[in-house]
């Protein structure tokens, strides 16, 4: 009898350790995925960019988009990934309420340490790195559409990684991390990084332009503005679809899956903040958010480049809460967020700001629509695990919305400026006026020309 | 409208905005509405073109 039940314990334990390993192979996998399916976000914002330049200037606006993405994987590997986990508190370095942050678990972050490369004992930190890394490029990218066809090269890069491995790096350490003061003490509830993610980097941008100036013939000396058409919009919807796409990724690395020593619950997926949700919250939400956003769009503007655009807004407008909104109201959310859109564009470009692609609009004010409204929607859910914790609230989300346009105008505005007292911001006017891709790319995008097509409708 | 929860380990089954109330079918309604006006919108933008045209 002893013997059988040592026999029976042994073949528990067996199945116990192969149960482990599965489960941490799944969730090993399940990050790893989330990382090639981002990259497709920059493969869009390449396409979306290049064609939204004028055949002047796509190269050079190819090269820079490439060089964000580039410089972004060092950096935040550098110090950005340290930033997320010293920070949570504020600017003490402090321990956190779940002892998950402060000077001294950020330690383990450093590049020098055990966790930072390859390590038979640690198949989370590498996966979770490569997503966050991600999320960081995605920032940069959004920046960069904003900023074409006049921002130096080497200036736009130093910005790039000032925004993605800092600024908003920062912002989701306040409000994203489990221990970020902005969660534990007003409520913020930010699933989907509307406000830490898009509307950050859409204030960067907007911080930038003022600085950076408008494109040479975006304004008349009257000061009305003048349309400059991109070369190639069937490929910045394309781009635009591309960017939908791995949109999925970068929403599905923001789910905690279950089983594992740092996840929040044994049997149940959660959010960043250890509030309970599935992957079917994602499915739901997403589809009925981006097509609100392309029927509100389309409702207000009739064109392609607004639809798409209008898709990515649908989303962004409900990602604060995807992982709880009921599908109709993600709907209507979204319709609203794709119906926003024009009328917001076009009070930025008759006030001087010439925002190539409606990266501000889009990401900034439509990120801060959504984190903001899921104030009302999502009033009294708890923020983290635990009796007695803050409750997402309109005025949290509120507070969320402006510490958010701070950490990305303010580095934006202050950065851009020291470039430009520096000579390093805005490329020469013979330069611009020649095109970025005859003065200083080697190819050309183009070489046998471009027939043109037949013009618009009105 | 919102949440009532003292804990997230209280959050099971349905757990969307509004689940067991009412304010789901004013959501739904809602969405519908949306969807009329955009197409009756959308179907009078590009009867208004084509008459433009034929001017």
């Amino acid at each position: 009898m002893e013997e059988q039940l040592a026999e029976l314990a042994a073949k528990v334990a067996e199945l116990e350790a192969a149960a482990s390993v599965t489960n941490t192979m799944f969730a090993e996998t399940y990050y790893y995925l989330t990382i090639p399916l981002m990259v497709i976000i920059h493969a869009g914002f390449l396409a979306y960019e290049m064609g939204a330049s004028r055949q002047k200037n796509v190269l050079a606006s190819g090269i820079k988009n490439i060089l964000a993405f580039a410089f972004m994987m060092p950096t935040f590997y550098f110090f950005g990934w340290w930033v997320y986990w010293g920070f949570p508190t504020g600017i003490t370095f402090s321990e956190g309420a779940m002892g998950i942050s402060g000077a001294e678990y950020a330690a383990f972050a450093w590049p020098w340490t055990e966790s930072a490369g390859p390590n038979l004992d640690d198949q989370a930190t590498g996966v979770f790195w490569g997503a966050f890394a991600l999320f960081a490029a995605t920032t940069a990218s959004i920046f960069s559409g904003a900023v074409i066809e006049r921002i130096q090269v080497v200036g736009f890069v130093i910005l790039a990684v000032v925004l993605g491995s800092f600024a908003w790096v920062v912002a989701a350490a306040w409000g994203w991390h489990a221990d970020g003061w902005l969660v534990t003490q007003w409520g913020v509830h930010d699933f989907g990084a509307a406000g830490l993610v898009h509307a950050v980097a859409g204030f960067f941008a907007l911080g930038v332009l003022i600085n950076l100036g408008p494109r040479i013939g975006k304004y008349n000396e009257d000061g009305s503005a003048n349309h400059i058409a991109g070369h190639n919009m069937p490929f910045t919807v394309t781009g635009l679809m591309l960017i939908i796409v791995g949109f999925w990724g970068f929403l599905m690395a923001c789910v905690i899956v279950p089983g594992e020593g740092w996840s929040w619950y044994a049997d149940k997926a959660t959010t960043i903040y250890g509030t309970p949700m599935t992957l079917s919250s994602l499915a739901f939400n997403i589809l009925m958010g981006m097509s609100g956003g392309i029927i509100g769009a389309w409702a207000i503007a009739r064109d392609p480049f607004f639809m798409m655009s209008g898709a990515l807004a649908g989303i962004i407008a409900t990602a604060s809460g995807l992982d709880v909104y009921d599908p109709s109201l993600a709907f209507v959310m979204g319709a609203a967020g794709g119906a926003l859109l024009k009328p917001c564009y076009n009070f930025l470009d008759k006030r001087g700001i010439d925002d190539a692609v409606g990266a501000v609009t889009v990401h900034g004010t439509i990120g801060l629509f959504g984190l903001i409204m899921f104030g009302i929607w999502g009033s009294g859910l708890p923020a983290i695990q635990g009796d007695g914790v803050a409750t997402v609230s309109l005025v949290g989300q509120l507070v969320g919305a402006v510490v958010f346009f701070l950490l990305g105008f303010v580095p934006g505005y202050v950065v851009s400026w020291i470039l430009n007292a520096l000579g390093m911001l805005r490329v020469a006017e013979e330069a611009e006026l020649a095109g970025l891709d005859l003065t200083k790319v080697p190819l050309q995008a183009y070489p046998e020309g471009i027939v043109p097509s037949a013009p618009a409708a009105e | 409208m919102g949440f009532d929860l003292a804990n997230v380990d209280e959050m099971t089954g349905p757990i969307f905005t509004g689940a067991g109330s009412s304010m789901s079918t004013v959501w739904f309604l809602l969405a519908v509405l949306v969807c009329i006006y955009t197409l009756w919108s959308g179907y009078k933008h590009e009867h208004d073109a084509y008459k433009k045209l034929k001017k």
